[in-house]
């Protein structure tokens, strides 16, 4: 690393800093973020929910979108249902999307949350 | 560049690592490589996150989830329960004092809801051996900004209109120091940063060293430039050596991206810093003192003025400022004086790191606005006095402060106030006391440390403080008289009055807000020869009633000293001539038989 010769090289510098601390900056402001959750657990799992996370991280990383914020949690119990997500928009209820495929991922990625479009198949509305 | 999905964040600080943080970092990333996850969640070792009573700490993002008390062997769990399937460790999660649930995230936890972070900011986020985590973090951009568009007299008048005022004890405004320093004229000139961090139970100078040691560094420099000073000193204790690895590395790094050394930037502008080892004196706290023993000199303070703006390190005019004062420094130029003005009073601006101790259940490291009440950081962020027992007193400012009370509880803390109290507020440690603590022989800890640590160079604080520690010492041991008690507050006051620096001019303060707030105690110790808080085993005697005891024999059994007897099922007793009166057995006693008077 040359050293740093100007204010310009200085936030050129930071912007690429900036990934190292991403996700924790993420954490420290999750409140104005939109989350997507998707249900692991054991049968979660088992139903490919693990793909369905690696896809959607990977597009969010694609699209460069810094408001949403991707997070894991124990299975919900509706096992029928998984691959199961949850979004959450800030200051919002939770819905839910059940048997979520990748085409199904990337519908939910793009048209509900980025666009903003109402899409089909949404299970449940939860305030958890 | 890697992309994680998740971090793992483990406190570094000298606490969590003394209980194995090392260990837990091995173990969590050897159990995600077996789960061939190494790649998705990165590990990091983190400065302290504050919440020292339940470390080691393990804070997983973006989450937020929490986890105490861990210890290497839960590592593996932590990764193939929460990581691999998102069930979180219940077990290890923090649980509310009160309703006793557990919390799953920091967000919502009640020591973390109040305080408010500046100094404290990079502290338990960032990884403080990687030099870009700081960047990331708007790192140098305030020096940068200070060296290339601002004049040193507008970088001066930003830090005076925040109003930041000295964080080691005094409360001097910074910003004055500054421009009184930047009058003085001479080719050497210093930056010294103050980093002899000497109050029994303060840990705030080394935590922010540990955890965020280029906002220390990147304030200097700004310093520096503002003062017109081209060297550096940070004096530090060699018993910190954590603070002093973490220092010299973030030295090294500075200095190979160019934000220290020769032509910063490109400009004409050229700051360098170096380190000096303390041996560990309280007395070197005071900046004179400070001084003579970083040239090499014994620590003993001289006279002032001259003060060290004009005539300090080697003769050369130098600013000298405390860690958490520099800490302050880079948000304050990023964020403007206004901003910073917007938190706490109106004459103590901005925030303040205390290190909470004693009887407390948050043990940690806090940080909150400036006029937010005792109350409020004893009981909601403190988590109230340990055991349920109740609260008798917190001494703030350390040996140098004074004991508040009950009654000062809802005092708005600045540092006018405290003073107005007949405490100060030091460099913000914090120790609490519940009912078990007997206030004379808190004075007489107090000044068993300042009669050790005096100097010996001024008579009113070499003599003054053993003759006053005498004096304390008769009075616990039961031998005092009321005479004693008025010669306490007469010495108390003429030292205050003659002695030479800071540390004999406050050595008494213990003493006097003991005396005003607990006279009572004094005079039971003196007069009825009792200790009420059960301390002072010189006024203790252990009785067994006669009428309760059912002779279990387990008070028999558990005496260290041999000095009951007693056979089974019938009547014990304590031969007082044996007896060392340490409670044991009227803690054992399951009939209440044994008391203590």
């Amino acid at each position: 690393m040359g050293k740093v010769q100007s204010k310009e090289d200085l936030l050129k510098l930071r912007e690429s800093c900036r990934q190292l601390l991403h996700v924790r900056v993420q954490g420290e402001r999750i409140e104005d973020l939109t989350q997507i959750t998707v249900f692991m657990g054991n049968s979660g799992y088992k139903s490919g929910a693990k793909e369905i996370m690696n896809h959607i991280f990977e597009k969010i990383q694609e699209l460069g979108k810094e408001d949403i914020v991707l997070l894991q949690a124990d299975s919900s119990g509706l096992v029928a249902f998984e691959p199961l997500v949850g979004v959450k928009r800030p200051g919002s209820d939770q819905v839910l999307f059940g048997k979520v495929d990748l085409k199904k991922a990337d519908e939910i990625l793009q048209d509900y949350i980025i666009d903003g479009n109402s899409i089909d198949g949404i299970l449940a509305l939860t305030n958890s | 560049m890697q992309n994680y999905k998740m971090h793992m964040l483990v406190c570094g600080g000298t606490g969590c690592k003394s209980a194995n943080a090392d260990q837990i970092v091995l173990n969590l990333k050897r159990s995600l490589s077996e789960c061939g996850m190494a790649d998705d969640v990165s590990v990091t070792q983190t400065g302290c996150f504050g919440f020292c009573e339940k470390g080691p700490i393990v804070k997983i993002l973006p989450d937020n989830t929490f986890y105490t008390q861990v210890r290497p062997e839960d590592a593996n769990e932590i990764v193939t329960s929460h990581i691999l399937y998102g069930r979180k460790v219940h077990r290890l999660l923090y649980k509310d004092q009160t309703t006793l649930e557990s919390i799953e995230d920091s967000k919502h936890m009640d020591f973390y809801k109040k305080q408010h972070r500046v100094a404290l900011r990079n502290c338990g986020f960032i990884d403080p051996g990687n030099i870009e985590e700081y960047i990331a973090r708007d790192g140098y951009l305030a020096l940068t900004e200070c060296i290339t568009s601002k004049s040193r007299e507008e970088v001066i008048q930003i830090v005076k209109d925040s109003g930041l005022r000295g964080r080691g004890g005094a409360g001097f405004p910074t910003g004055l120091k500054w421009e009184i320093s930047s009058r003085y004229d001479d080719e050497q000139k210093y930056v010294v940063c103050n980093a002899d961090e000497g109050d029994p139970g303060a840990f705030m100078d080394r935590s922010i060293l540990e955890g965020d040691p280029h906002a220390v560094l990147e304030a200097m420099a700004i310093c520096g430039y503002a003062t017109k000073a081209s060297e550096g000193r940070i004096y530090i204790r060699a018993e910190y050596p954590l603070a002093i690895k973490r220092l010299e590395n973030a030295v090294k790094a500075a200095e190979e991206y160019g934000f220290l050394g020769e032509k910063i930037l490109g400009t004409d502008f050229s700051f360098k810093v170096s380190l000096t080892f303390g041996a560990g004196a309280f007395v070197c706290g005071e900046e004179t003192a400070l001084l003579r023993s970083m040239e090499g000199g014994r620590g003993e303070p001289t006279t002032k003025p001259p003060f060290p703006s004009e005539h300090g390190l080697f003769g050369k005019p130098t600013t000298i400022n405390n860690v958490e004062t520099f800490a302050n420094i880079p948000v304050i130029i990023r964020q403007g004086a206004k901003w910073y003005r917007s938190m706490g009073t109106e004459k103590s601006a901005g925030t303040k790191v205390f290190a909470l101790a004693g009887k407390i259940n948050n043990v940690g490291l806090i940080e909150v606005p400036m006029g937010t009440t005792l109350r409020e950081v004893i009981f909601d962020i403190g988590g109230g006095i340990k055991d349920g027992k109740k609260f008798k007193a917190v001494q703030t400012g350390g040996p140098s402060g004074g004991c508040l009370t009950e009654k000062d509880l809802d005092t708005p803390i600045d540092f006018d106030n405290l003073v107005a109290k007949g405490s100060m507020m030091g460099s913000g440690g914090m120790i609490v006391m519940d009912e078990d603590s007997c206030m004379p022989a808190v004075a007489k800890f107090y000044l068993q440390f300042t009669q050790e640590e005096s100097c010996g160079k001024c008579t009113p604080c070499r003599i003054g403080t053993t003759r006053l520690l005498e004096l304390l010492e008769l009075i616990c041991n039961g031998e005092g008289t009321m005479e004693s008690l008025e010669e306490l507050r007469r010495l108390s006051s003429v030292i205050k009055d003659t002695a030479l620096c800071g540390l004999g001019q406050t050595a008494p303060n213990p003493v006097l807000s003991t005396l005003n707030a607990f006279w009572d105690e004094y005079v039971a110790h003196v007069v009825d020869k009792k200790c009420p808080a059960g301390v002072c085993t010189k006024l203790l005697d252990y009785t067994i009633h006669a009428d309760k005891c059912k002779g279990c024999t387990m008070c028999f059994r558990v005496c260290p000293a041999g000095a009951i007897s007693g056979k089974v099922k019938e009547v014990h007793f304590i031969d007082v001539s044996k007896c060392i009166k340490c409670g044991a057995c009227m803690d054992t006693c399951k009939f209440n038989a044994i008391t203590r008077g």
